[in-house]
Formats: structure tokens, sequence, C-alpha cells
């Protein structure tokens, strides 16, 4: 077959021959076409550019010039930058401290402060106490005080003027308490004093005779006398002439003798007949209020719950966690404290320096380790000539006990609640700010290696702020010595890990407390 | 020592971690700090700062996205703690019409990166910051507004008047005739 008939045969199959059209083929050129019709409309169409389309691009290249040439720019930093930045970086917040110390000196000058009020008052009012018992101290001529006599029933009459219903005493001291201070208790003497020579005048006025004039005079003077400062008879005198200038003879008369009385030394009182057993209700004076200043020495074991807690959000630590809760197991705590303190009524505040301990037994049993020995073996001369090394494989116990120490301010409040005589609950609150925190023991790594808890570094140099409530009973077992016994919680603020490390660590504690208080006044 | 070791030991503040990061990005956060800064002792400060920030707050970075991005964010924020809102408020808000000069953008190829720095430290307060922020930064119009309390249109503003500053300046530089 020559090759012209080949090909017709193929030309003669194929040429009627149909094939199979897919059935998305004229949709395809119909859209082809359709979009021709667009692009042979728009393609020589020419829109208007928008204003500042240029200036547009060529901000960005002026903007992206900088952004490339600074971004990776590197300029030189001064020596002295890192040191700081250092310093600042371990320097301590001291503030809490400051903050102590601020109240301490609060607390040391209030108590100052109490204590001046204190020895002002036994100043104005010696042993106002004795004055209940008619025994008067020795020192009972400053300030106008003189011996105090209940009045007779002559004198009644001129005591009832003064104050109805009490006695000179009562009257004397009821003056002084309502006016504490030195200066204003003088002044009410002296308003007194002039009060009753006025009265003392107008008594001698209506005296009939000589004789009951005289013994008018007579006992008023000793109420003059008993009013009269040693340093203001000659004053008080002439005010009494000076102010009453216009009255009559028998005033005059009256005035002398009273002048004369005042100021003779010594004068007795013998003629009049005095109670001897008076019955004057004499108010407490000499603490006005209850407040004291002690010391306060506690004692406080008790047992700590620890909390471990990932932070890290993806649970990594947990394994580790796990790892060091089965290898440290807290057992006991400690504390011992040193308080100085005000009592006011049923109120106390105190602070002092706290010492605490936390005690937990590390126990790790590494199954894997392994310990080498080597055995140099040398002849005569110090020369090596035999190396042997032994690897022995087996279980190593690693055992210790771990102690957490703090010293702490403690700021402590507290409200006592007295259902008998010498026997006090007292509710307390307050907070220990940690000065101290150091560690000692073993702990486990994350690669299980027993490092000692000195050279770890995750954990804070301060240990922060915990609170404490506690219930206590409290027994008086001398005026200034008294036991407690106090239950204790304790609540950490802030975690014993720094910040960014993923485990908290933190210590609650319940304690037991034994107290022995002694007051300083 | 590779990144991940570097935070670890940052966040267990070990100090040897912490100066390493250090010498690794101070040179280019100081760049951050004098673009911002009116002068090199502000961006010592501004530095010193974003340092103790970046040590403290290191823990918080989760590991997603670039630390280097993280931290200039950490010093950019720092910076701009320096700057008031009361500084913006005495701005004029308006764009001035000025026709600005053509510039050709390869324009900083002949100055140094300390002489760019420079040319941005004259810069007004107001101008300098917004054109950090939007400029290098790439912060947008309406994130400056929020960043620095101001209006959009203020941000815009303090933009073109920078741009405008600059473009004057390099072109006295290049001896260009405006």
């Amino acid at each position: 077959m020559s090759e012209q008939k080949f090909d017709d045969v193929f030309r003669r199959r194929l040429e009627d021959a149909e094939s199979r059209v897919p059935g998305d083929l004229w949709d395809a050129v119909a859209a082809q076409k359709f979009d021709e019709a667009f692009r042979t409309q728009l393609g020589a169409f020419s829109s208007a550019v928008p204003a500042g389309a240029w200036s547009s691009i060529q901000q960005q290249k002026f903007d992206q010039s900088f952004a490339t040439r600074l971004r990776q720019a590197v300029s030189p930093v001064s020596d002295h930058i890192w040191p700081q930045i250092s310093r600042r970086l371990h320097q301590r917040d001291r503030t809490p401290i400051l903050l102590l110390l601020l109240l301490g000196l609060l607390m040391a000058g209030t108590a100052l402060k109490w204590s001046s009020d204190r020895k002002t008052t036994d100043g104005v009012f010696p042993n106002a106490r004795a004055v209940q018992g008619n025994q008067l101290p020795d020192n009972q001529n400053q300030l106008g005080f003189v011996p105090v006599e209940a009045p007779t029933a002559e004198t009644d009459k001129d005591t009832q003027e003064l104050q109805p219903g009490s006695s000179m005493a009562e009257n004397s001291i009821s003056l002084a308490q309502s006016s504490p201070p030195k200066h204003s208790i003088v002044s009410d003497l002296r308003t007194h004093k002039e009060e009753k020579a006025s009265k003392i005048r107008g008594s001698a006025n209506r005296a009939s005779t000589p004789a009951e004039e005289e013994a008018l005079i007579a006992s008023n003077s000793s109420h003059e006398h008993m009013l009269s400062s040693p340093h203001e008879k000659s004053v008080d005198a002439s005010d009494s002439e000076d102010s009453h200038p216009t009255e009559g003879p028998s005033s005059a008369h009256a005035q002398r003798n009273v002048s004369s009385l005042s100021y003779v030394p010594g004068i007795t009182f013998e003629h009049l007949n005095f109670d001897r057993n008076p019955q004057i209700n004499c108010p407490n004076l000499s603490v006005g209020r209850r407040s004291s200043l002690f010391l306060e020495l506690r004692l406080t074991p008790g047992y700590p719950l620890r909390s471990l807690k990932d932070t890290s959000g993806n649970e990594e630590s947990t394994p580790y966690i796990e790892r060091r809760k089965n290898t440290e197991q807290p057992t006991s705590t400690f504390g011992l404290q040193a308080l100085v303190g005000l009592e006011f009524e049923d109120l106390e505040v105190k602070t002092g320096v706290a010492l605490s301990q936390i005690h937990e037994v590390f126990d790790f049993i590494d199954q894997t380790s392994s310990r080498t020995i080597v055995d140099t073996i040398r002849d005569m001369s110090g020369n090596v000539i035999d190396i042997s090394i032994v690897r022995e494989y087996g279980t190593r116990l690693k055992r210790s006990n771990n102690r957490y120490t703090f010293i702490d301010i403690p700021l402590i409040f507290g409200y006592r609640i007295r259902p008998k005589e010498d026997h006090s609950i007292w509710l307390r609150a307050g907070a220990h700010v940690n000065l101290a925190f150091m560690k000692s023991g073993s702990i486990l790594s994350e690669s299980e290696d027993v490092l000692d808890l000195k050279e770890v570094d995750f954990f804070k140099t301060r240990a922060g702020i915990r609170g404490t409530v506690s219930l206590g009973y409290e027994l008086d077992i001398t005026d200034k010595n008294s036991i407690g016994l106090q239950l204790i919680y304790s609540h950490p603020f802030s975690n014993l890990t720094i910040d960014g490390y993923p485990i908290q660590q933190q210590y609650k504690r319940a304690q037991v407390g034994f107290s022995w208080k002694h007051k300083l006044w | 020592m590779n990144q991940e070791e570097v935070i670890a030991g940052c966040i267990r503040q070990e100090h040897a971690c912490q100066k390493h990061l250090f010498d690794l990005v101070s040179g280019k956060m100081m760049t951050v700090c004098l673009r911002y800064a009116r002068n090199r002792a502000d961006a010592e400060d501004i530095l010193q700062e974003g340092f103790v920030l970046l040590f403290k707050n290191i823990a918080k970075y989760q590991g997603t996205g670039s630390f280097e991005g993280w931290i200039r964010r950490i010093f950019v924020n720092t910076a701009l703690k320096k700057y008031q809102r009361k500084r913006f408020d005495k701005e004029r808000v308006g764009i001035e019409h000025v026709q600005e000069p053509e510039l050709d953008a390869t324009a900083l190829s002949s100055l140094s990166e300390q002489e760019i720095i420079a040319l941005i430290q004259e810069l007004p307060e107001g101008y300098r910051i917004v054109f950090n922020m939007f400029a290098i930064e790439g912060y947008s119009h309406k994130e400056i507004a929020a960043q620095l309390g101001i209006n959009e249109a203020t941000s815009r503003t303090q933009l073109l008047k920078a741009r405008k500053q600059l473009q004057r300046k390099l072109l006295k530089l290049h001896s260009i005739p405006l």
C-alpha cells in the first residue's frame, strides 16, 4: 500500500467521525466572547488618576526609605547604662519598711504623748486616790490644795450655797476635775474664792451679834484658806477690799477679820467641830483612761500548709511540681516574737520583731545513681604505676531537713472582750512584713538533680507580706503580768518564688501561740 | 545560648542572661529611643526604663510573634509614656496647603544612620512621635490616635507636617533650591 492510500484510509475513516463535545464548551466560548467584548471596549480607555496619587506613592517611598535605614540600625550604648539597669533590677523595694518605721514612730509618739498627759494629770491631782481615804499627801499645798475637812453643821449653810448636796472636798475636786489644765484650775479656784468672799461679806452683814459674826467669819475663813493659794493671798485680800469700797462698817470688820485670818500662818480650826470620818465620794482622777505600755514575748509552734501552683498556663511544670511534692514534706513551723505595744481601754496595737521557721523534710531516692571509684597505685617514689577505675550503680538516698527562715516586722491590732475581771478574750488581726528570707536544705531540680536550696535562684530574697488573724485568751496573773494562749492563722499575700517563675510557692500557717505580757505602766 | 535559653534565664532573673539580652538588643533599642527622644540623655533614660520594664515583664512573652518586635513595642510604649496628651492639645488641626517639593526617595542614601536620627530628633515633639509611629513602626493613624489619645485628623496633620519638615531639611542638605 502506497503512502497515499494509507493516508486516504485514515481520512475516510475519520472524515465523518464525530467526537463527544464537553457540555460546557459552548458556555466557555460565550464567556470568552463576553470578556473579549469588555476588553475591546475598555482596553484603550484611560481613567483620570486621583489627585495626589503620585504624591502618595512618593510619600510611601519616603517613609519606606526612613524605615529601611532605621529599623535595623544599631546605635552605640554608653557603658554606664547597664550598671544602672542592673542596680535598678536588683534594688529592693523598701516602701513597706518605711511604712512600718513611720507607724513605729507614730506609736512611739502616741506613747510619749499619753505618758506626758498622765504625768500632767498626776501633778494636778497628786495621789487623788488618797483623797478618797482622807489621806492627803505631803505636797498637798501645791496648786492651792490644803487639808480638806468635812464641813460641820455650822458651815453646812455656806457649803450648800457653794454647791448644794456636796462637800467642800467634792467641790474643790470637781472644779479641778472639770478643767484639768493647771492654769485653768487656778483661775477657776480664784473665781470661786471671790464668789465665796462676796458671800462671806453678805453673811457678815446679816450677823446680828459680834459672837455670831466672829463664828461666821471663823468658819468662812477656813473655806477661804482652803481655796487660797499661799502665793495668791495678798492679791486676794486687796482684790476683796478694792472690789467693795462702799460697804458698811460691819462688812469692813468682817473683811478685816477674813483678811487677817487668811494671812495668819498655822491657823487652827480646833474650835470648829469637824467630822473626822467624812464620806467623800471622790471620783477616780489619777487615770482617766486605762492605757498601758507593755512588752510581750510569744512562742508560736504550728503546722505549715504549703501550696505549689503551676502558673505557666500550659501545665508544663505540673510533673515537676508532683516530684517536688513527693520529695518535700512540710513538718512544722515555729515562731518567736518580741513585741512592744500599747493598750488603750480594750484596744491594743503592737509591733516588734518576729523570727519564724518552716521545717520540711527532703527525702529523695535516686535509683539511677552511680559512683566511680578510682584506685591509683604508686611505687615507693610516688610514681603512678597502675590506675583502677570501678563504677558502681545503685540507689542513693538523700535526706535533709529544709528550713525556710523569716525575719518579719509584725504590726498587730487587737480588741478585747472581758467576760470577767482578770480574764480577757482577744481578737487580733495584723500583718507581718518580711525583712529577710533565708533558706537551707535541698531541693530537686527539674532534671532530678539534688540542688542546695541556697543555690537555686528562683526564690525571692524577701517574702513580702502575710496577714494574720488570731483568737486569744489572756489571764492576768498579777497587776503587771499576764499569760495568754492564742489560735493563729497566717495567710501569705505574696509568693516565695520570683515573679515570672512558673511555680508559685506559698505557706499558710496554723499556729498556737503562748504569750507572756508585762505591763511597763 | 539560644533565644529560649536567654528568655528562660531572664525569667529566673539570672544576671548573665539579662546581660546577654542587653548586649543583644540594646544597640537597636537605643536607635528606637533616639528616634523618639529629643536628645541622647532622654534616649538613655527611655532605654533604662525600657530594659527595667522588659526584664520585669519578660515572663509575659508568650513566644508567639517576633521577640524583637515584642521588645521594640515595650520601648516604643516607654518612649510614648514620656509624652503626654497635653502636648498635642495645643497643636492646630488642619493641613497646610504647601506644595511639596519633589524629592528622590534615595536622598537618604548619602546620609548615615546617625545623621538621619539627628534629622528626626530636630522635629517638634508631636511631629516626631507621629512620624516615628507611622513611617517607621507601621502603626495606622487609628492606632496612633488611640495610643496618644488624639484625633486621627491630628495624627494625619502631624505626619504631613513632619514629612514636610524632613523634606525641607533633606533638600537643604542636598542644596536643592525650594
